[in-house]
């Protein structure tokens, strides 16, 4: 390795410092993960439940700030079960990224709600767990067991998860252009944690829009302190706005839109909750960047936006 | 999506996994490639991540997802350094080589990489977590002084006297253990 490296600066007139600090930084790249990691260590959040993490301590502290004020021109809809903040300083990795956090507040239900097919995963995982008790292997009790299937329609996924209520949200001119995947998630005991699905279609002139679905229904057995996702964005890229939008039902629905000069891809995202159901709308519109054509961007997807909540 | 999500989905071979894992770090995985090599190599250099991320979990089943995975990206980028020679270095990277090798003159060639990686590891555990992080996030991840001193709450004149303070400390333990 120091013949390797002074074979490197040989010609470059440099100082035996800078070639120990060479040596240096490539021996740090065997420390181990967790000297680097910046989050703290994990933290438990119930008796036999999974832990959080530090990182999702500090989300949670900020949305606990945001309850009371308002951060970076961020809005709460506090009426709602839906909410969104943006917290700037909030990745330790990356002080410019800042995250826009969308906070869910559904109601949890009994593994017992789902069909049989959901609940033989369940039962897949609750053998596992006892298969490495017996060898004293137990599963990391920070990630949650996954289990994943494909279908080729959303209806095929519906059925087979078998949930009073969840349905199908694709609107009638939506093409599907991708697998719809179901994912099963259980803790580190085998119980029944999250179900979600994703389905992927196109639409609109030329099919410039992509849109991906997600359907979520957490049990009794998911243990963060709440539900919710995350997503950086660079400000100095672009800035986010969240907008209720109250369908002609009386729901109240939550739309993240990019506020921002220019760019390449204008998107925008849609959350509905009802009852025990999460659903969430991305929307992608394909465009030069021109801001003629955003301006078009912007009309269309806002139409498919609200197509797709007027239907809660 | 959550690391614990992402994981379940690498561990089931569902490739959505390494598409959520671009998603969530990708950005900063470039950060860190660009700190140690030219764009064009750090690039590919994130790209070979990817596949060794896709290639390692499962089996293995990391503990912090970013931490790992931004391991393996560090690794390929001074593989790549090493190949590339001096034309291929980032500036970021000759700067943080220069400032750090102010902590130790000269590492003495009998001192194997895994000594040397143990030693730096021991100094880093006797850290307060405060400390370690500012170090590691200097010497590690590349952050710019300018940024820490945002990260913490700091004059830039802190963080550079926190380093200072840190390098120093190192050399003396590098030194204790017959390093330097």
């Amino acid at each position: 390795m120091k013949r390797r490296m002074d074979k490197d600066v040989r010609g470059k007139e440099k100082s035996g410092k800078w070639l120990a600090g060479q040596q240096i930084m490539a021996a740090m790249n065997g420390l181990d993960e967790e000297l680097v990691e910046i989050r703290p260590a994990v933290k438990s959040c119930g008796d036999g439940a999974l832990k959080r993490t530090a990182a999702r301590r500090v989300k949670w502290a900020v949305a606990a700030v945001c309850s009371v004020c308002l951060i970076s021109g961020s809005v709460v809809f506090a009426a709602s079960r839906l909410s969104w903040h943006i917290g700037d300083s909030i990745d330790p990795h990356n002080p410019d990224a800042d995250y826009y956090w969308v906070d869910f507040k559904p109601d949890q239900v009994s593994a017992d709600a789902f069909g049989e097919q959901v609940r033989a995963v369940e039962a897949g995982f609750k053998e596992e767990a006892k298969k490495e008790a017996e060898n004293g292997t137990p599963y990391p009790d920070d990630i949650p067991r996954g289990w994943v299937k494909e279908f080729a329609t959303e209806k095929e996924a519906l059925d087979y998860i078998g949930f009073d209520g969840l349905r199908e949200t694709a609107l009638p001119d939506w093409n599907a252009w991708h697998i719809t995947a179901l994912g099963v998630y259980g803790n580190q005991e085998g119980n029944l944690t999250k179900v979600g699905i994703s389905s992927h279609y196109r639409t609109g002139d030329g099919e410039k829009i992509e849109v991906s679905t997600e359907a979520e229904i957490f049990t009794e057995n998911w243990c963060y302190e709440s539900m919710g996702i995350g997503k950086p964005f660079w400000q100095d890229e672009q800035d986010v706005e969240g907008k209720e939008y109250v369908t002609g039902n009386g729901k109240t629905g939550l739309i993240i839109v990019p506020e921002y000069d220019g760019g390449f891809n204008y998107w925008m995202e849609g959350y509905m909750i009802e009852g025990e159901i999460v659903y969430t709308i991305n929307l992608n519109y394909n465009s030069k960047g021109d801001l003629e054509e955003r301006g078009l961007a912007e009309d269309a997807l806002t139409k498919v936006m609200h197509e797709w909540m007027e239907q809660f | 999506m959550e690391d614990e999500e992402i994981l379940a989905l690498l561990r089931s071979r569902d490739e959505r996994g390494l598409y959520e894992l671009e998603n969530k770090y990708g950005k900063r995985l470039a950060v860190l490639a660009e700190r140690i090599l030219p764009a064009q190599d750090a690039a590919e250099c994130v790209n070979d991540t990817y596949l060794a991320v896709w290639e390692s979990i499962p089996p293995k089943c990391p503990e912090f997802l970013f931490a790992y995975t931004a391991k393996i990206c560090r690794n390929l980028a001074f593989n790549r350094v090493e190949w590339n020679h001096a034309a291929k270095r980032s500036a970021v990277f000759v700067e943080l080589s220069d400032e750090l090798g102010k902590c130790a003159p000269d590492v003495s060639e009998k001192v194997q990489q895994q000594e040397l990686t143990r030693a730096i590891a021991d100094f880093l555990r006797e850290q307060e977590e405060e400390k370690r992080q500012i170090f590691i996030r200097r010497y590690w991840y590349g952050d710019s002084v300018k940024e820490l001193a945002g990260a913490f709450g700091y004059r830039q004149g802190k963080i550079k006297s926190i380093l200072f303070r840190l390098r120093k400390q190192l050399w003396s333990a590098l030194k204790k253990e017959g390093m330097v």
